[in-house]
This record gives structure tokens, sequence and C-alpha cells, in this order.
């Protein structure tokens, strides 16, 4: 078991090198650089052309003129020895401010996000297995199968128009206009829990669904096992029986997938995040891919490939902690 | 007796100049006001009194300073206040800079100077003077002028500008053309002389006004001709020793031979239309209001205590304390604000696409829309006319292939569908809708045969396709408007492709002279003001410019009518001649646009419906819009 934790640690740095240097090569790709974006946006947004010394000293202050494969080991170079990511040239900020910044909300909204789900989703999926082909069965399953077709980010647009016209609210962004430049006090927690309900239930709306169709699959398939009738017949009490060993075993894809869910905690779900206006990650690194904001941008890829490489490791080893057969090398029964 | 009349002579005496010294303090006391908030500093001692902070000179803005006195009810306004944007951009902020740029001069009512040097009036400087054979210029600083942080405005700014700054090869890698004689890439830089304190003077070799010209434009900063030396040298190696700034490159990970970049990241005034993205309250700068605090989404600026323009009544402006901008992620973001109320004023989003929705929400909103004339039209589709492809080349240098394509187009029908009736249609080429004169010149130059079809084919046989591209996202009408045009032109029988093409990959096309048509904004508002260098100029032929840049040495040498234009802007930019000068060289300018119809211009005199809050004061109700939000520091939140 240790040396399996230690043999994936080993192939940590050489993997996320390999990673960098890709992405590096993918953010470069299109055509241009940072500059002509945002020449091009300047232009229309005012009408107004630089001249060419206003060029000259941009290309040479973003360091434009050298080519990528400079830029790439002077940015490997500071973040080995100095921990800087750079600088985002659309931000004029440090990369590991504008993150910072954000981090702390992201990965708030998320965990909260991810455990509205798991609480809704799992007592549900499993009344569904018990209580199969019940009329509350076919009800959750009908809503299941809509919050799984419907895009998040068009829920995300309904609710806002919804919450405009008819209630007057203005749901752009998680606080309102007093609060957002004040210090962190009790008042602006409760500003924030007022409005952070709505980007947990669309956010979370999406993830409920397939959540309850998998654990009730799950379930229906482990309460048809020989050892749960064998329980049965042995007096077990019905909730003793559910919880002992069935829920735990249809758990299982749960805990694989958390390993997915550490980076996505820390990216914050885009799109959604995007209609609503959060001031997460998600939107910052949507906005850096497209105006080739290399340092931003592959900081962020950086970071999360890190996360999930690390996540992945976390979920294997919970896994094989929870599931004896995996620990014994057994195969599935 | 004698005594008591010299008694009474000495006490009377003494007691009249008390009175007068009383009186004259009482008058200085009561000559300037300030807003309330800088009041509460100066009692608290942490500001000198408004006297001392204001220039001897200040500017005072009266009817017909910062703008027209038609355009605007100018009234004397009250003060406090916070004035909210929106963007969906984190690099431009059009309103934030409209209300912070100030030139060294301006021309009010006008984006330049078209009647020449009588169109430029003071603003920073108080006076200019040109020499005779206009190949100097003086200008005068106000005495007692201050940055935001107290220090007082000498020539040493500019000098350190000009000597520090540009001719420095570091920060500066290339020279200002606008600073060269003659404003020529080959002129020669110009030369700077200080006179005393607050007057200096700039000679060039040749006689020519472009630097008049680029000072007195909207959209030209301060940051032009002066920056703020006692703060700026600190980061200069010239000025501080490596001991010292040494620990402030390690901060930023830099080494010496990166030292322009810690200086210039700390140059913000440099940042122009990207003012939004300063982060240095430390930076003094001459604009009405001031960096204030950052957080991720929100950016406050403050108003600045030693800024010099009074209104008519001494009170400093501006009126407005607070600016406040927010960051949101898209357009729909800003959309949602403005129609919530939750914006005073917004010009960079405001689309006429989304007016239904605007005029909807205006009660509720506690806004309403100011609908003023763009400075430019919406759109223009230029040619590219050195494209290498042959067939393309024949076809678009024919007059008669651009006139019909023009001719073709239904303006009307724009007008009324995409426009909702704002607008005219364009008298600078020929417009008028007639699909059977566009049939008959194409037929005229030789594209009369078709395919089975019904396209026609071009001169070498195949069917010929006009490729219209447009670069995704440019204007929120651009999709719809190409739609229209491609009816138009395929009832003429010409077969035409819209694409929509990502925005970086287009400009570098067309910088790399494989674009065909070429979709941008038209400075109509411009050309009808002053024939200067602008859009009407074929640049998007990209040989063409190259060959004029290069002063002949490299691409394609255009024909006479394109060569012409050049020479007249040129002429008009390097010179400011007269206005009767300038109204020859307009004309001309026009009459070669008519007759040799380089680009495609659907509408013209655009209007933008600019959001502005109910209770603002002084908001102007005719002139550009542009220019009208460039006299913020007039705004004021009536109570």
């Amino acid at each position: 078991m240790l040396f399996y934790i230690l043999r994936r640690l080993f192939l940590f740095i050489p993997l996320l090198l390999v990673i960098s240097v890709i992405s590096f090569i993918v953010i470069e790709l299109p055509p241009g650089d940072f500059l002509t974006t945002y020449i091009m946006s300047l232009q229309s947004a005012t009408g107004e052309l630089l001249r060419e010394d206003e060029i000259a000293q941009l290309t040479k202050l973003y360091g434009l003129n050298q080519p990528s494969y400079v830029r790439y080991f002077i940015w490997i170079r500071n973040i080995i020895l100095h921990g800087d990511f750079g600088r985002s040239l659309q931000w004029n900020k440090k990369v590991t401010e504008l993150i910072g910044e954000r981090v702390s909300l992201t990965i708030g909204i998320s965990i909260l996000t991810t455990l509205f789900t798991w609480i809704v989703a799992v007592p549900i999926g499993i009344y569904s297995a018990v209580h199969q082909y019940s009329v509350f069965d076919y009800i959750f399953t009908v809503i299941g199968f809509i919050g799984l077709a419907t895009p998040g980010f068009l829920l995300a647009l309904v609710v806002m128009w919804i919450a405009f016209s008819y209630l007057g609210l203005s749901v752009t962004g998680l606080f309102s206009p007093e609060f957002i430049q004040a210090p962190w006090s009790i008042a602006k927690l409760l500003d924030l829990l007022k409005h952070v309900w709505v980007p947990i239930i669309i956010i979370g709306m999406s993830g409920t669904a397939g959540l309850i169709r998998t654990m009730r699959a799950n379930l229906l398939d482990e309460l048809r096992k020989q050892y749960v009738i064998t329980a049965r017949a042995k007096g077990l009490p019905e909730r003793r029986l559910l919880f002992k060993y069935p829920v735990r075993m249809a758990i299982n894809p749960l805990i694989s997938t958390i390993g997915w869910t550490l980076p996505h905690i820390v990216s914050g779900e885009t799109l959604v995040s995007i209609v609503l206006n959060l001031p997460t990650v998600g939107p910052l690194f949507l906005r850096a891919v497209m105006s080739q904001d290399m340092y931003l941008a592959g900081s962020i890829v950086l970071i999360l490939s890190s996360l999930t490489i690390i996540g992945t490791l976390i979920s294997d080893i919970l896994l094989a902690w929870v599931d004896p057969r995996i620990r014994y090398g057994g195969v599935a029964g | 007796m004698k005594k008591c009349l010299v008694w009474l002579i000495t006490v009377s005496l003494v007691f009249s100049v008390f009175v007068g010294f009383g009186s004259i303090s009482f008058a200085q006391r009561k000559k300037y006001n300030e807003a309330p908030m800088l009041a509460e500093l100066v009692k608290a001692g942490k500001l000198p009194p408004v006297e001392e902070r204001l220039p001897e000179e200040p500017l005072v803005v009266g009817p017909g300073t910062l703008i027209p006195r038609e355009h605007v009810d100018l009234k004397i306004g009250q003060y406090g206040g916070t004035m909210r944007y929106a963007t969906a951009r984190t690099d431009v902020c059009a309103e934030l800079y409209d209300a912070v740029c100030e030139p060294p001069l301006m021309t009010p009512g006008k984006l330049r100077a078209g009647k020449g040097i009588t169109d430029i009036k003071p603003n920073l400087f108080k006076k200019f003077e040109v020499s005779k054979d206009q190949k100097s210029i003086t200008f005068y600083l106000r005495k007692g002028m201050k940055w935001s942080d107290g220090t007082p405005v000498t020539t040493e700014d500019v000098r350190f500008c000009y000597e520090d700054i540009y001719l420095n090869k570091d920060l500066t890698p290339v020279f200002p053309r606008i600073l060269r004689s003659a404003n020529r890439l080959d002129g020669e830089p110009g030369k700077l002389e200080i006179i005393d304190k607050y007057t200096f003077r700039l000679s060039f070799k040749d006689p020519g006004l472009a630097v008049l010209d680029w000072i007195s434009q909207y959209g030209t900063n301060w940051n032009s001709l002066l920056r703020p030396a006692h703060y700026l040298k600190q980061f200069h190696p010239k000025y501080t020793p490596w001991e010292k700034l040494d620990p402030l490159l390690k901060q930023e990970n830099l080494t010496r031979q990166e030292w322009w970049k810690l200086f210039q990241m700390k140059d913000e005034g440099t940042l122009g239309w990207s003012m939004v993205k300063a982060v240095n309250p430390d930076y003094p700068t001459l604009s009405p209001w001031m960096l204030e605090k950052r957080t991720p989404t929100v950016i406050t600026w403050v108003r600045n205590p030693y800024y010099w323009k009074v209104d008519r009544a001494g009170n400093q402006l501006p009126y407005i304390d607070r600016l406040r901008i927010e960051i949101v992620s898209n357009a729909e973001a800003v959309l949602m604000k403005i129609l919530s109320g939750e914006v005073d004023w917004a010009r960079e989003y405001a689309s006429m696409v989304n007016l239904p929705l605007y005029k909807e929400n205006e009660e509720k909103g506690g806004y309403r829309i100011v609908f003023l004339p763009m400075h430019v039209a919406p759109v223009q589709i230029a040619f590219n006319f050195t494209n290498s492809d042959p067939v393309w080349r024949q076809v678009v240098r024919d007059v008669r292939f651009r006139k019909a394509l023009n001719i073709a187009i239904n303006h009307d029908h724009i007008l009324k569908t995409i426009y909702k009736g704002f607008g005219k249609v364009p008298t600078i080429i020929p417009s008028e809708y007639n699909p059977q004169e566009a049939s008959r010149l194409l037929d005229e130059m030789g594209l009369n045969k078709r395919d089975s079809e019904g396209w026609r084919l071009g001169p070498d046989g195949k069917r010929f396709i006009i490729p219209l591209e447009v670069p995704a996202g440019f204007t929120p009408e651009q999709d719809a408007l190409c739609e229209l045009l491609v009816e138009y032109w395929q009832a003429v029988g010409l077969k035409t492709n819209f694409k929509s093409i990502d925005a970086t990959l287009y400009w570098t096309r067309r910088d790399a002279n494989q674009a065909y048509t070429i979709l941008q904004w038209a400075h109509t508002g411009y050309w009808r003001d002053t024939p200067m260098p602008s859009d009407f100029l074929p640049t998007n032929s990209r040989l063409w410019l190259i060959w004029h840049d290069s002063l002949g040495k490299e691409g394609e040498e255009p024909p006479q009518w394109a060569k012409r234009l050049w020479e007249l802007s040129d002429r008009a930019a390097t010179l400011l001649p007269s206005a009767s000068e300038m109204k020859k060289i307009s004309n001309e300018i026009f009459k070669i646009l008519y007759e040799n119809v380089p680009f495609i211009l659907p509408i013209d005199y655009g209007v933008y419906p600019l959001i502005g809050s109910k209770r603002l004061g002084n908001v102007p109700k005719d002139g550009y819009a542009i220019l009208a939000s460039f006299t913020q520091e007039q705004f004021f939140f009536a109570k």
C-alpha cells in the first residue's frame, strides 16, 4: 500500500511538467497573441487604434517579442525558484494574487454545492430504490430526467429572468453593492448567505439528478443480492439491513469520483458562474484562455492538473480503505 | 487738541487697515468653495485650504467651456454622490477613461481641430503660441497647479517625460512619430527647450503642427507631455542608485536589465483606455478623480483634491465624489444592471439592439435614455485592394463593382429593421437604392455571364464569390446586418459567403494581407469635422499602407486617387492649415471618396442610446456621445 502511494507520488513531477508544456503550447496555438486580442478589443470598444510606438512598447513590456520557449522557461523558472506564477496581462496583477482573491469563495461555494447535492440526492436515491415504482419514485424520476436534460446555464438564465421580472430582484453576483468592498464581518456573511442559495441550487440541480439515478440503480442491484435475502431471512431489522451493507456498496461511485471533485471544487462551475456573475475561478480561467493571457491560463491549468492527480490518488486510497475487496485484491463478486 | 487729532487719525488708520485686511481675507475665503468631504479634511489639518490647492488661474468652466452652450443646460451643480458604471471587460472601461481623461489642450464640441488652430482651447495648459514659420510651439503651464499629492507641476515634469522617458531606448523602443518633424517616420525628433518653470517650447526642423493636433484631440491624456517626475524618478536608474532600486526589483522578480518593466508598471498614466487596470493608488495624477480602492470586481476612484478646474461660482470641480466601476462577467449581466437601475452612466454597452428593453424598464430603473449622435458610423466594410488573389484584384479594382455593391443595398430597409429608424442613408458614397442599375453596372464590367444556378461568373469563368468576413462579436448588430447584405447582393446575382471569424484570427489575417473585406468602425464624424488621418484612408489594403509608411520602399504603389487621399490627410494633420484650406482639403477628399467608392457604408449618422440616471444634471442633450461623456467633471447628482 505504502509502496503504491510512493510510486504514484514519484510520477507526480514528470507528469506535471509534461502537462505544463502541453498546456502552454495549446494556449499559444491560436493565431496572434495577447497583444493582438487587446488591440482588437480596444478598437471594437473605443474605435481607437494604437500608434506604432505604443504597440512596440507594449510588445516589449509583455515580452511578446521573445520566442515561446524562452517565455515558457522563464515562467517555469519563476515558479520553481520564486513560487511566482507570473503576471496576468489583462488584469495587470500577479497570478497568485488573482487566484488567491477568488479561491476561498470558490472552494466555499463548491463545497456547499457538493454537500447540497449529496444531502439531497442520497436520501432520494435510497427512497426511490426501496419504494420502487411508487408514486414518489416516478415523480423523482421525471424531475431527475428534466434536471439531467436541462443545461445548468439555461436554468440560471431562467431563474434570473423570473427573479427580475416577477420578484424585482437583481440576481447579479454574490453580495449586495454595499458589501462588495467591505471587509469580512457577520453582516457580510449574512448577506452572502442571502445570495448564495441561488447559485447553490442551480449548480446543485444538475448534479443531484445524475446522482439520484446512480444511487437508485446501484442500490436496486445490491438489494437483489443473495446476502440481503439471507439477512432478511435471519431476522435483521429492515433499516439495519439497508444501511449496513447495500448503501455502503451503492456509495462506492461517490467515493471513486471524489478525485474529480477536488479540481472541480477549485475551478468552480464555469458556465453557471458566468451567467450568475460569481467572482470565482471558473470565469477567470475562461477569460484568460479567450484573451491568451498565457501566464494566468497556464498557471490555472497547472494548479488544476496537480489537484486532479492528487485527487485521483486520494480517491484510490479512500476506495481501497472503504472496500476491503480491493485491499485484499479480490474480484468484485 | 493736536494730540487728540493725531490720536484720532492713528486709530482710524489702524481701524481701516484692519477692516481692509478683514474684507480682503473675507473675500479670499469666499472666493472658492470645495466639496464637504474635502472641507472636513481641511478642518482636520490633513489638507491645505482650497485656495492653496488650486492654481493661481484655474480653468473656469462655464457655458461653452467644455462643450458648446447649445448642447447642455449648464447649471451650477451640487457636491456629492457616487457614479456607478458596469463593464464586462477587465481591460477597457470606456466611461472611466472618458471621465479621467484630461488632454493638455482641447477642442470643445469637436473631435479634433477641424477649422485649424482657432478650434484649440486651453485645458491643462494655460496658453500656447505658434511661431510664424510654424516650426515651433511655446506652451504655458498654470502656475500653482499641483499633482494629486500636492507637489507643484512644473516644466521639470515635461523635461522628464521627454528626455528620460521618450528618448530612453529601454522605456520607449520606438520614438513616437508624432513628435518627429513633419510627423514622418524618418523625421528628426523635436527639440525641447525649457524656458522657465512654467514655460517650454517644442521646435521641429520642418513646419508642422501635428503635435498640437495630437494633444488637443479627445482621447489624448495629460501623460502625453507630462509625467509626475517627483514620483517616477525613484524608479529610474538615472536618478536612483541601484542599491535603492534592487529591493524594489526583487519584489517583482526582475533583473537590473528589466528596470524599465518596474517603471512602466508604476507609470500608470500610460494605461490610456485601459485605465480600469490601474492598481497603484500612490500614482500622482492630474485627472478629476484618482484611484482609491480595488477588490476583484469593484474599483472605486475618489475626487482629486488638487483638481484645477472651478465652475463660475468658484466651486472646485468635480461635483461627484466617487466613481465606482463594477466588473461583471458578460454583456448580459451589464444589461441586467442597467435595467435594474444599478448603473448611472453607460455609453459603451448601450446598444440599439436593446432599445425596447431599455424603454420598458425606464421607469422602474430610474434612468433616462439619452440619444446622442455617434462619432462613428456603426460599421464600414472596407475592401482589401492588395489581396494576392488575381480574380479578386481584377474585380475589386473596377469602380463599377464597388458602386454596384453599394447601390444594391436597400439602406432604408436596414435603417428601419436594425437601427429602428435612427440614422440616415449615407451621402458620402453613392447609396440610392437601385438594384437594376447595380445589375447593369455588373453586366457592363464583364460579370454578365451566369452559371447554371444563376450566379455571376468571374473573369476566370468560375462562379464569383464575395467573401464577407467579420470579426465575431465586434458590434451587436453585425450578424443581422450582414445577413441583409447577403440578401441584397445575391439578389443581383453575386453569391456571397458570410463568415464570422474569431477576432484574433481575423486581425492577424488582415495584417497578413489575406483578408478580402474588412469590417470596422467608420469615423464619419471625424471626416465631417476634419479631414485628418482617419479610416477613410484605405489602410486595410495592407501593401498600400506599407508603401506609404515605408516612404515607397516596400509594399505596392497605390493608384493616384489613394495616393492623393494620403497626401491630403497628411497635409491637414501636419500643418493644421487655416479654416478655408481645411474646407478645400475636405471637399477634395469627399469628391475622391464619392467617385472611387473604396468601401461599403450601410448607414451614417448613427445614434447611441446612452443611459443616464434620472438624478444626473448637466447631461448634454446634443453633440457627440463620446464628447458628452468627456464632460463628466461637470455632471452632478441633483438632491
